[in-house]
Protein backbone atom coordinates (compact mmCIF):
# COMPACT_ATOMS: atom_id res chain seq x y z
CA UNK A 1 0.00 0.00 0.00
CA UNK A 2 2.63 2.55 1.30
CA UNK A 3 5.01 1.04 -1.88
CA UNK A 4 2.28 1.84 -4.17
CA UNK A 5 1.56 5.68 -2.81
CA UNK A 6 5.02 6.16 -3.15
CA UNK A 7 4.88 5.05 -6.64
CA UNK A 8 1.91 7.35 -7.54
CA UNK A 9 3.41 10.32 -5.99
CA UNK A 10 6.82 9.57 -7.84
CA UNK A 11 4.17 9.45 -11.10
CA UNK A 12 2.67 12.46 -10.27
CA UNK A 13 5.78 14.69 -9.54
CA UNK A 14 8.34 12.81 -11.58
CA UNK A 15 6.86 11.26 -14.61
CA UNK A 16 9.15 12.63 -17.28
CA UNK A 17 7.90 15.63 -18.98
CA UNK A 18 8.58 18.40 -21.64
CA UNK A 19 11.36 20.19 -21.04
CA UNK A 20 9.78 22.37 -23.85
CA UNK A 21 6.82 22.81 -21.79
CA UNK A 22 9.20 23.69 -18.99
CA UNK A 23 11.06 26.26 -20.76
CA UNK A 24 7.74 27.89 -22.67
CA UNK A 25 6.52 28.41 -19.37
CA UNK A 26 9.89 30.18 -18.27
CA UNK A 27 9.83 32.16 -21.25
CA UNK A 28 6.31 33.70 -20.39
CA UNK A 29 7.06 33.80 -16.70
CA UNK A 30 9.92 35.79 -16.62
CA UNK A 31 8.82 37.61 -20.23
CA UNK A 32 5.62 38.57 -18.61
CA UNK A 33 7.02 39.33 -15.20
CA UNK A 34 9.94 41.89 -16.65
CA UNK A 35 8.78 43.21 -19.94
CA UNK A 36 5.00 43.68 -18.72
CA UNK A 37 4.62 43.80 -15.20
CA UNK A 38 7.55 46.02 -14.66
CA UNK A 39 6.01 48.86 -16.16
CA UNK A 40 2.04 47.50 -16.52
CA UNK A 41 0.29 50.16 -14.16
CA UNK A 42 -2.11 47.62 -12.33
CA UNK A 43 1.42 45.11 -12.92
CA UNK A 44 2.04 46.02 -8.82
CA UNK A 45 5.27 46.33 -9.49
CA UNK A 46 5.35 49.62 -9.41
CA UNK A 47 7.88 52.28 -10.87
CA UNK A 48 11.16 53.28 -9.05
CA UNK A 49 10.08 56.66 -7.91
CA UNK A 50 6.85 54.90 -6.38
CA UNK A 51 9.14 52.84 -3.60
CA UNK A 52 11.35 55.99 -3.01
CA UNK A 53 8.49 57.88 -2.34
CA UNK A 54 7.53 55.32 0.22
CA UNK A 55 10.75 55.02 1.90
CA UNK A 56 11.11 58.76 2.31
CA UNK A 57 7.22 59.62 3.38
CA UNK A 58 6.01 56.21 4.70
CA UNK A 59 9.13 56.22 6.66
CA UNK A 60 7.92 55.98 10.03
CA UNK A 61 5.29 52.84 9.14
CA UNK A 62 8.37 50.78 7.93
CA UNK A 63 7.49 47.55 8.69
CA UNK A 64 9.54 44.63 6.44
CA UNK A 65 8.15 41.38 6.43
CA UNK A 66 11.14 38.36 6.47
CA UNK A 67 11.41 37.73 3.03
CA UNK A 68 12.55 41.49 2.83
CA UNK A 69 14.78 41.14 5.87
CA UNK A 70 16.06 37.99 4.40
CA UNK A 71 17.38 39.61 1.35
CA UNK A 72 18.34 42.69 2.75
CA UNK A 73 20.60 41.08 5.64
CA UNK A 74 23.88 40.70 3.12
CA UNK A 75 23.99 44.62 3.18
CA UNK A 76 22.90 44.57 6.51
CA UNK A 77 19.05 45.98 6.59
CA UNK A 78 18.11 42.97 8.90
CA UNK A 79 16.80 45.72 11.52
CA UNK A 80 17.72 48.75 9.49
CA UNK A 81 15.03 51.04 8.23
CA UNK A 82 13.92 51.38 4.41
CA UNK A 83 16.24 50.40 2.09
CA UNK A 84 18.08 53.57 0.34
CA UNK A 85 16.99 55.00 -3.34
CA UNK A 86 20.28 53.73 -4.44
CA UNK A 87 19.51 50.14 -3.44
CA UNK A 88 16.07 50.12 -4.60
CA UNK A 89 17.19 51.40 -7.84
CA UNK A 90 19.55 48.69 -8.53
CA UNK A 91 17.19 46.14 -7.62
CA UNK A 92 15.40 47.64 -9.88
CA UNK A 93 17.69 47.14 -12.42
CA UNK A 94 18.82 43.74 -11.94
CA UNK A 95 15.11 43.18 -12.23
CA UNK A 96 15.39 44.33 -15.89
CA UNK A 97 18.52 42.95 -16.49
CA UNK A 98 18.68 39.45 -14.82
CA UNK A 99 14.51 39.27 -15.74
CA UNK A 100 15.83 39.61 -19.92
CA UNK A 101 18.89 36.94 -19.83
CA UNK A 102 16.61 34.51 -17.67
CA UNK A 103 13.67 34.84 -20.58
CA UNK A 104 16.54 34.67 -23.32
CA UNK A 105 18.08 31.98 -21.26
CA UNK A 106 21.69 33.51 -21.15
CA UNK A 107 23.54 32.35 -17.84
CA UNK A 108 19.99 30.89 -16.77
CA UNK A 109 20.19 29.97 -13.60
CA UNK A 110 21.96 33.01 -12.32
CA UNK A 111 20.16 34.89 -13.92
CA UNK A 112 16.63 33.40 -12.87
CA UNK A 113 17.71 33.62 -9.09
CA UNK A 114 18.68 37.25 -9.16
CA UNK A 115 15.68 37.75 -11.08
CA UNK A 116 13.58 36.56 -8.87
CA UNK A 117 15.41 37.82 -5.70
CA UNK A 118 15.45 40.76 -7.10
CA UNK A 119 11.48 41.25 -8.12
CA UNK A 120 11.04 39.71 -4.20
CA UNK A 121 12.88 42.48 -2.66
CA UNK A 122 10.71 45.19 -4.64
CA UNK A 123 7.81 43.50 -3.69
CA UNK A 124 8.18 42.84 -0.08
CA UNK A 125 9.24 46.46 0.15
CA UNK A 126 6.27 47.61 -1.69
CA UNK A 127 4.33 45.76 0.93
CA UNK A 128 6.57 46.69 4.10
CA UNK A 129 4.58 50.27 5.14
CA UNK A 130 1.32 48.44 6.94
CA UNK A 131 -0.44 47.42 3.61
CA UNK A 132 0.08 43.82 1.89
CA UNK A 133 -1.45 42.44 -1.40
CA UNK A 134 -1.78 39.09 -2.96
CA UNK A 135 -1.39 40.03 -6.77
CA UNK A 136 2.07 39.65 -6.98
CA UNK A 137 2.14 36.73 -4.08
CA UNK A 138 1.70 33.51 -6.92
CA UNK A 139 4.08 35.40 -9.23
CA UNK A 140 7.06 35.46 -6.60
CA UNK A 141 6.40 32.05 -5.46
CA UNK A 142 7.09 30.85 -9.42
CA UNK A 143 9.78 32.74 -10.07
CA UNK A 144 11.72 31.05 -7.15
CA UNK A 145 10.77 27.76 -8.31
CA UNK A 146 11.46 28.04 -11.51
CA UNK A 147 15.08 29.25 -10.43
CA UNK A 148 15.45 26.09 -9.26
CA UNK A 149 14.41 23.73 -11.67
CA UNK A 150 15.95 22.75 -15.31
CA UNK A 151 13.92 25.74 -17.41
CA UNK A 152 16.58 26.43 -19.16
CA UNK A 153 17.33 22.85 -20.32
CA UNK A 154 16.05 23.69 -24.04
CA UNK A 155 15.02 26.73 -25.81
CA UNK A 156 17.86 28.98 -24.37
CA UNK A 157 20.81 30.71 -25.21
CA UNK A 158 22.27 28.65 -23.11
CA UNK A 159 21.51 25.26 -25.16
CA UNK A 160 22.11 27.39 -28.14
CA UNK A 161 25.92 27.71 -26.86
CA UNK A 162 26.54 24.12 -25.63
CA UNK A 163 25.41 22.92 -29.01
CA UNK A 164 27.63 25.34 -30.65
CA UNK A 165 30.70 24.03 -28.18
CA UNK A 166 30.04 20.50 -29.90
CA UNK A 167 28.24 19.20 -26.96
CA UNK A 168 26.64 15.31 -28.11
CA UNK A 169 23.68 15.41 -30.44
CA UNK A 170 20.97 14.82 -28.18
CA UNK A 171 18.78 11.97 -28.58
CA UNK A 172 15.46 10.99 -29.99
CA UNK A 173 13.41 12.04 -27.19
CA UNK A 174 16.06 14.11 -25.05
CA UNK A 175 13.07 16.86 -24.44
CA UNK A 176 11.95 14.74 -21.97
CA UNK A 177 13.13 14.77 -18.10
CA UNK A 178 12.15 13.47 -14.86
CA UNK A 179 13.07 16.84 -13.76
CA UNK A 180 10.60 18.84 -15.63
CA UNK A 181 6.93 18.22 -14.33
CA UNK A 182 7.44 18.99 -10.68
CA UNK A 183 8.13 22.38 -11.08
CA UNK A 184 4.81 22.91 -13.39
CA UNK A 185 3.11 20.56 -10.54
CA UNK A 186 4.34 22.22 -7.87
CA UNK A 187 2.87 25.61 -9.45
CA UNK A 188 -0.25 24.06 -10.43
CA UNK A 189 -0.97 22.55 -6.66
CA UNK A 190 0.04 26.34 -5.01
CA UNK A 191 -2.33 27.92 -7.31
CA UNK A 192 -5.15 25.57 -6.02
CA UNK A 193 -4.33 25.93 -3.07
CA UNK A 194 -4.90 29.71 -3.40
CA UNK A 195 -7.97 29.56 -4.35
CA UNK A 196 -9.25 26.79 -1.94
CA UNK A 197 -7.80 29.62 0.72
CA UNK A 198 -10.24 32.30 -1.13
CA UNK A 199 -13.19 29.94 -0.90
CA UNK A 200 -12.34 28.44 2.39
CA UNK A 201 -12.34 32.22 3.94
CA UNK A 202 -15.81 32.78 2.53
CA UNK A 203 -17.34 30.44 4.59
CA UNK A 204 -15.19 31.05 7.79
CA UNK A 205 -15.34 34.89 7.37
CA UNK A 206 -19.01 35.15 5.42
CA UNK A 207 -20.41 31.99 6.08
CA UNK A 208 -23.74 31.13 3.98
CA UNK A 209 -24.54 34.97 3.76
CA UNK A 210 -21.79 35.01 1.68
CA UNK A 211 -24.00 34.02 -1.48
CA UNK A 212 -26.97 36.44 -0.22
CA UNK A 213 -26.78 38.46 -3.48
CA UNK A 214 -26.23 41.65 -0.70
CA UNK A 215 -22.41 40.46 0.21
CA UNK A 216 -22.08 41.10 -3.59
CA UNK A 217 -23.68 44.34 -4.12
CA UNK A 218 -21.36 45.45 -0.69
CA UNK A 219 -18.14 44.55 -2.35
CA UNK A 220 -19.11 45.69 -6.04
CA UNK A 221 -20.09 49.27 -4.63
CA UNK A 222 -17.01 49.44 -2.12
CA UNK A 223 -14.39 48.72 -5.11
CA UNK A 224 -16.25 50.72 -7.07
CA UNK A 225 -16.49 54.21 -5.30
CA UNK A 226 -12.86 53.28 -3.82
CA UNK A 227 -11.55 53.15 -7.70
CA UNK A 228 -13.55 54.94 -9.41
CA UNK A 229 -15.10 51.74 -11.25
CA UNK A 230 -18.40 53.06 -12.81
CA UNK A 231 -19.20 49.32 -14.17
CA UNK A 232 -18.96 48.38 -10.99
CA UNK A 233 -20.92 51.11 -9.04
CA UNK A 234 -23.89 50.27 -11.77
CA UNK A 235 -24.14 46.50 -11.50
CA UNK A 236 -23.89 47.06 -7.41
CA UNK A 237 -27.34 48.92 -7.85
CA UNK A 238 -28.84 45.87 -9.56
CA UNK A 239 -31.15 43.59 -7.11
CA UNK A 240 -29.44 41.37 -5.16
CA UNK A 241 -31.00 38.74 -6.69
CA UNK A 242 -28.73 38.90 -9.45
CA UNK A 243 -26.02 38.65 -7.55
CA UNK A 244 -26.70 34.74 -6.31
CA UNK A 245 -25.71 33.36 -9.72
CA UNK A 246 -22.28 34.65 -9.80
CA UNK A 247 -21.55 34.55 -6.45
CA UNK A 248 -21.98 30.57 -6.56
CA UNK A 249 -19.75 30.36 -9.53
CA UNK A 250 -17.08 32.61 -8.08
CA UNK A 251 -17.30 29.90 -5.12
CA UNK A 252 -17.44 26.99 -6.82
CA UNK A 253 -14.55 27.72 -9.37
CA UNK A 254 -12.16 28.51 -6.28
CA UNK A 255 -12.95 25.34 -4.97
CA UNK A 256 -13.16 23.13 -7.58
CA UNK A 257 -10.02 24.28 -9.12
CA UNK A 258 -7.57 21.38 -8.14
CA UNK A 259 -9.92 19.05 -10.50
CA UNK A 260 -7.89 20.63 -13.68
CA UNK A 261 -5.04 19.02 -12.19
CA UNK A 262 -6.23 15.71 -11.39
CA UNK A 263 -8.43 15.68 -14.09
CA UNK A 264 -6.60 17.18 -16.91
CA UNK A 265 -9.56 16.56 -19.77
CA UNK A 266 -11.04 19.09 -17.74
CA UNK A 267 -8.11 22.04 -17.64
CA UNK A 268 -9.51 23.87 -20.67
CA UNK A 269 -13.02 24.82 -19.45
CA UNK A 270 -11.20 25.24 -16.39
CA UNK A 271 -8.87 27.72 -17.08
CA UNK A 272 -11.36 29.18 -19.36
CA UNK A 273 -13.49 29.68 -16.43
CA UNK A 274 -10.72 31.36 -14.57
CA UNK A 275 -9.70 33.36 -17.15
CA UNK A 276 -13.55 34.66 -17.66
CA UNK A 277 -14.16 34.98 -13.63
CA UNK A 278 -10.24 37.12 -13.29
CA UNK A 279 -11.21 39.44 -16.73
CA UNK A 280 -14.62 40.17 -15.11
CA UNK A 281 -13.53 41.28 -12.05
CA UNK A 282 -11.10 43.49 -13.74
CA UNK A 283 -13.91 44.31 -15.75
CA UNK A 284 -15.88 45.98 -13.19
CA UNK A 285 -14.03 46.36 -10.02
CA UNK A 286 -10.49 47.23 -11.84
CA UNK A 287 -9.15 44.35 -9.31
CA UNK A 288 -6.13 42.68 -11.49
CA UNK A 289 -5.16 39.46 -11.13
CA UNK A 290 -3.10 39.44 -14.62
CA UNK A 291 -0.26 37.25 -12.90
CA UNK A 292 -2.73 34.70 -12.59
CA UNK A 293 -3.51 34.60 -15.30
CA UNK A 294 -0.23 34.34 -16.91
CA UNK A 295 0.64 31.40 -14.52
CA UNK A 296 -1.69 29.44 -15.61
CA UNK A 297 0.89 28.60 -18.53
CA UNK A 298 1.93 25.79 -15.83
CA UNK A 299 -1.20 23.71 -17.38
CA UNK A 300 0.46 23.64 -20.95
CA UNK A 301 0.73 19.79 -21.24
CA UNK A 302 -3.05 19.45 -20.20
CA UNK A 303 -3.72 22.26 -22.54
CA UNK A 304 -1.62 20.65 -25.24
CA UNK A 305 -3.02 17.08 -24.92
CA UNK A 306 -6.61 18.02 -24.11
CA UNK A 307 -7.13 20.99 -27.04
CA UNK A 308 -10.71 21.29 -28.11
CA UNK A 309 -11.74 20.43 -31.36
CA UNK A 310 -12.36 23.90 -32.18
CA UNK A 311 -8.48 24.83 -31.52
CA UNK A 312 -6.96 21.88 -33.77
CA UNK A 313 -5.41 22.66 -36.99
CA UNK A 314 -6.44 20.16 -39.90
CA UNK A 315 -3.68 18.11 -40.51
CA UNK A 316 -2.02 19.38 -43.65
CA UNK A 317 0.00 17.23 -46.15
CA UNK A 318 3.14 18.72 -44.96
CA UNK A 319 2.21 18.01 -41.19
CA UNK A 320 4.09 15.01 -39.23
CA UNK A 321 1.68 14.02 -36.66
CA UNK A 322 2.14 15.15 -32.80
CA UNK A 323 4.31 13.26 -30.99
CA UNK A 324 2.21 10.81 -28.57
CA UNK A 325 2.86 12.24 -25.13
CA UNK A 326 -0.95 11.09 -23.51
CA UNK A 327 -0.59 9.76 -20.57
CA UNK A 328 1.16 11.68 -18.05
CA UNK A 329 -0.33 10.74 -14.93
CA UNK A 330 -2.12 13.17 -13.16
CA UNK A 331 -3.40 11.47 -10.03
CA UNK B 1 9.42 -18.97 -18.39
CA UNK B 2 7.98 -15.59 -18.01
CA UNK B 3 6.14 -14.04 -21.45
CA UNK B 4 7.17 -11.05 -22.11
CA UNK B 5 4.46 -8.40 -21.16
CA UNK B 6 2.64 -6.12 -23.82
CA UNK B 7 3.96 -2.82 -24.09
CA UNK B 8 1.61 -0.35 -21.79
CA UNK B 9 0.78 2.68 -22.14
CA UNK B 10 3.46 3.92 -20.38
CA UNK B 11 6.14 2.34 -21.94
CA UNK B 12 4.92 3.46 -25.42
CA UNK B 13 5.37 7.23 -24.02
CA UNK B 14 8.34 8.04 -25.69
CA UNK B 15 9.13 10.58 -22.72
CA UNK B 16 9.31 7.48 -20.34
CA UNK B 17 11.56 5.56 -22.64
CA UNK B 18 13.83 8.11 -23.85
CA UNK B 19 14.03 10.00 -20.41
CA UNK B 20 17.34 9.90 -18.82
CA UNK B 21 17.51 9.32 -15.09
CA UNK B 22 18.15 11.95 -13.30
CA UNK B 23 20.74 11.76 -10.09
CA UNK B 24 19.59 10.94 -7.13
CA UNK B 25 20.18 14.13 -5.27
CA UNK B 26 18.49 16.25 -7.74
CA UNK B 27 15.25 14.59 -7.39
CA UNK B 28 16.15 14.64 -3.73
CA UNK B 29 16.41 18.65 -3.94
CA UNK B 30 13.52 18.78 -5.91
CA UNK B 31 11.38 16.78 -3.42
CA UNK B 32 12.61 19.10 -1.04
CA UNK B 33 11.41 22.21 -2.67
CA UNK B 34 8.03 20.58 -3.70
CA UNK B 35 7.35 19.40 0.02
CA UNK B 36 8.46 23.12 1.30
CA UNK B 37 6.80 24.67 -0.79
CA UNK B 38 3.06 23.20 -0.05
CA UNK B 39 4.25 23.25 3.33
CA UNK B 40 4.34 26.81 3.75
CA UNK B 41 1.41 27.16 1.47
CA UNK B 42 -0.86 24.95 3.22
CA UNK B 43 0.40 26.06 6.56
CA UNK B 44 -0.72 29.74 6.03
CA UNK B 45 -4.13 28.81 4.40
CA UNK B 46 -4.72 26.65 8.06
CA UNK B 47 -3.10 29.29 10.07
CA UNK B 48 -3.17 32.61 8.61
CA UNK B 49 -0.65 35.38 9.31
CA UNK B 50 -0.89 38.10 7.32
CA UNK B 51 2.32 39.02 5.48
CA UNK B 52 4.73 37.15 7.75
CA UNK B 53 5.50 34.65 5.45
CA UNK B 54 5.16 36.55 2.40
CA UNK B 55 5.13 35.73 -0.53
CA UNK B 56 3.07 32.59 1.19
CA UNK B 57 -0.25 34.50 2.21
CA UNK B 58 -4.07 33.02 2.76
CA UNK B 59 -6.65 34.91 0.15
CA UNK B 60 -9.26 36.26 2.46
CA UNK B 61 -10.15 39.46 0.11
CA UNK B 62 -14.01 39.93 0.19
CA UNK B 63 -15.04 37.40 2.43
CA UNK B 64 -16.87 39.22 4.80
CA UNK B 65 -20.77 38.89 4.61
CA UNK B 66 -23.34 42.03 4.41
CA UNK B 67 -27.03 41.85 4.28
CA UNK B 68 -29.51 44.10 3.35
CA UNK B 69 -29.86 47.43 5.27
CA UNK B 70 -25.95 47.58 6.01
CA UNK B 71 -24.12 50.74 5.63
CA UNK B 72 -21.21 51.04 3.46
CA UNK B 73 -19.29 54.06 4.58
CA UNK B 74 -16.36 55.86 2.76
CA UNK B 75 -14.40 57.86 4.47
CA UNK B 76 -11.85 61.02 3.29
CA UNK B 77 -9.42 63.51 4.84
CA UNK B 78 -9.48 66.79 3.83
CA UNK B 79 -7.37 69.39 4.98
CA UNK B 80 -8.30 73.30 5.81
CA UNK B 81 -6.45 76.97 5.98
CA UNK B 82 -7.33 79.25 8.60
CA UNK B 83 -7.36 82.32 6.61
CA UNK B 84 -10.04 84.76 6.75
CA UNK B 85 -11.50 82.85 2.87
CA UNK B 86 -10.33 79.03 4.19
CA UNK B 87 -9.48 76.83 1.66
CA UNK B 88 -10.05 72.90 1.49
CA UNK B 89 -8.78 70.07 -0.30
CA UNK B 90 -8.68 66.37 -0.66
CA UNK B 91 -5.55 64.95 0.96
CA UNK B 92 -5.29 61.03 -0.91
CA UNK B 93 -3.63 58.13 0.71
CA UNK B 94 -0.09 58.53 -1.59
CA UNK B 95 0.20 62.08 -0.46
CA UNK B 96 0.73 60.73 3.14
CA UNK B 97 2.81 58.38 2.39
CA UNK B 98 0.37 55.13 2.68
CA UNK B 99 -1.53 53.02 0.18
CA UNK B 100 -5.46 52.78 0.08
CA UNK B 101 -6.36 50.17 2.38
CA UNK B 102 -4.06 51.13 5.66
CA UNK B 103 -5.08 54.84 5.17
CA UNK B 104 -8.52 53.99 5.40
CA UNK B 105 -8.34 51.51 8.02
CA UNK B 106 -6.45 54.45 9.96
CA UNK B 107 -10.07 56.79 8.54
CA UNK B 108 -12.44 54.03 10.19
CA UNK B 109 -10.58 54.21 13.26
CA UNK B 110 -9.91 57.70 13.38
CA UNK B 111 -13.91 58.08 12.71
CA UNK B 112 -15.03 55.70 15.85
CA UNK B 113 -12.66 57.66 18.08
CA UNK B 114 -10.95 53.93 19.01
CA UNK B 115 -7.74 53.65 21.05
CA UNK B 116 -4.35 54.35 18.67
CA UNK B 117 -6.53 57.17 16.84
CA UNK B 118 -4.48 60.00 18.21
CA UNK B 119 -1.09 57.88 17.30
CA UNK B 120 -3.25 58.32 13.73
CA UNK B 121 -3.81 61.99 14.10
CA UNK B 122 -0.53 62.92 14.95
CA UNK B 123 1.24 61.24 11.85
CA UNK B 124 -1.88 62.08 9.57
CA UNK B 125 -0.98 65.96 10.74
CA UNK B 126 2.71 65.96 10.89
CA UNK B 127 2.74 64.12 7.46
CA UNK B 128 0.46 66.42 5.62
CA UNK B 129 2.18 69.70 7.54
CA UNK B 130 5.33 68.65 5.96
CA UNK B 131 4.29 68.81 2.47
CA UNK B 132 4.88 71.71 -0.03
CA UNK B 133 2.58 73.76 -0.64
CA UNK B 134 -0.39 75.41 1.33
CA UNK B 135 0.03 75.10 4.74
CA UNK B 136 -3.16 73.84 6.55
CA UNK B 137 -4.20 74.47 10.37
CA UNK B 138 -6.68 71.36 10.68
CA UNK B 139 -7.97 68.35 9.15
CA UNK B 140 -11.30 67.19 8.81
CA UNK B 141 -12.99 63.73 8.47
CA UNK B 142 -15.55 63.25 6.02
CA UNK B 143 -18.08 60.34 5.52
CA UNK B 144 -20.11 58.83 2.72
CA UNK B 145 -22.84 56.32 3.36
CA UNK B 146 -24.62 54.11 0.97
CA UNK B 147 -26.96 51.29 2.21
CA UNK B 148 -27.66 48.43 0.69
CA UNK B 149 -31.48 48.48 0.32
CA UNK B 150 -33.62 45.26 -0.71
CA UNK B 151 -33.37 46.10 -4.09
CA UNK B 152 -29.65 46.79 -4.24
CA UNK B 153 -26.89 49.35 -3.04
CA UNK B 154 -29.08 53.02 -2.86
CA UNK B 155 -28.81 53.95 -6.28
CA UNK B 156 -28.96 57.69 -5.71
CA UNK B 157 -26.40 57.34 -3.12
CA UNK B 158 -23.99 55.76 -5.17
CA UNK B 159 -24.82 58.48 -8.56
CA UNK B 160 -24.99 61.34 -6.40
CA UNK B 161 -22.30 61.29 -3.47
CA UNK B 162 -23.30 63.06 -0.70
CA UNK B 163 -20.22 64.01 2.26
CA UNK B 164 -20.55 65.11 5.32
CA UNK B 165 -18.05 66.21 7.88
CA UNK B 166 -17.53 63.63 11.03
CA UNK B 167 -14.71 65.33 12.70
CA UNK B 168 -11.67 68.24 12.68
CA UNK B 169 -9.06 68.45 14.60
CA UNK B 170 -5.77 71.13 14.45
CA UNK B 171 -2.51 70.14 12.99
CA UNK B 172 -0.90 71.38 15.70
CA UNK B 173 -3.35 69.95 18.16
CA UNK B 174 -4.14 66.44 17.33
CA UNK B 175 -5.91 66.28 20.59
CA UNK B 176 -8.29 68.46 19.34
CA UNK B 177 -10.61 66.22 18.30
CA UNK B 178 -14.30 68.33 17.19
CA UNK B 179 -17.20 66.08 16.12
CA UNK B 180 -18.55 67.59 13.64
CA UNK B 181 -21.65 65.39 13.08
CA UNK B 182 -22.21 62.68 15.02
CA UNK B 183 -20.63 59.07 13.23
Amino acid sequence: MVTRLLAALDRHWFAPGSLRDLALVRILVFGSQTLVFLFFPVGRLRPPGAHVHLATVGAELYQPMLALRLLLLPVGGWDGGPPSPAMLGAAYGAALVAGVLATIGLLARPAMLVAAAANLLLVAHYHAYGEYHHHEALMMIALWVLALAPSAAVWSVDAARRRRRGAPAAPAGADASPLARWPLRLMQWVIALTYLSAALSKLQVGGLAWFNGYTMSYHLAHAGLRRGAELAVAVAALPPGLHLVPSAVAFLFEALFFVAIVRPRLAWPVLLVGAAFHLSVYATMRIAFFQTLVLYCVFVEALRLHRPAWLRLPPGPARRPPPAMEGAPAG
Amino acid sequence: MRRPSPPSSEAANPLRTAAPLPRRGAKARAALVVAGVLALQGYVVARPRAARWYPFVDYPMYARSAREGEVLRLRELRARTCEAAPRTWRVTAWQVGEQESRFHRELSLIAAGRPGARRHRARLSRTVAARPGPRPCALQLWERAVVLEADGADARALRVPRWTPLREWRVDRPDSVVTLVAG
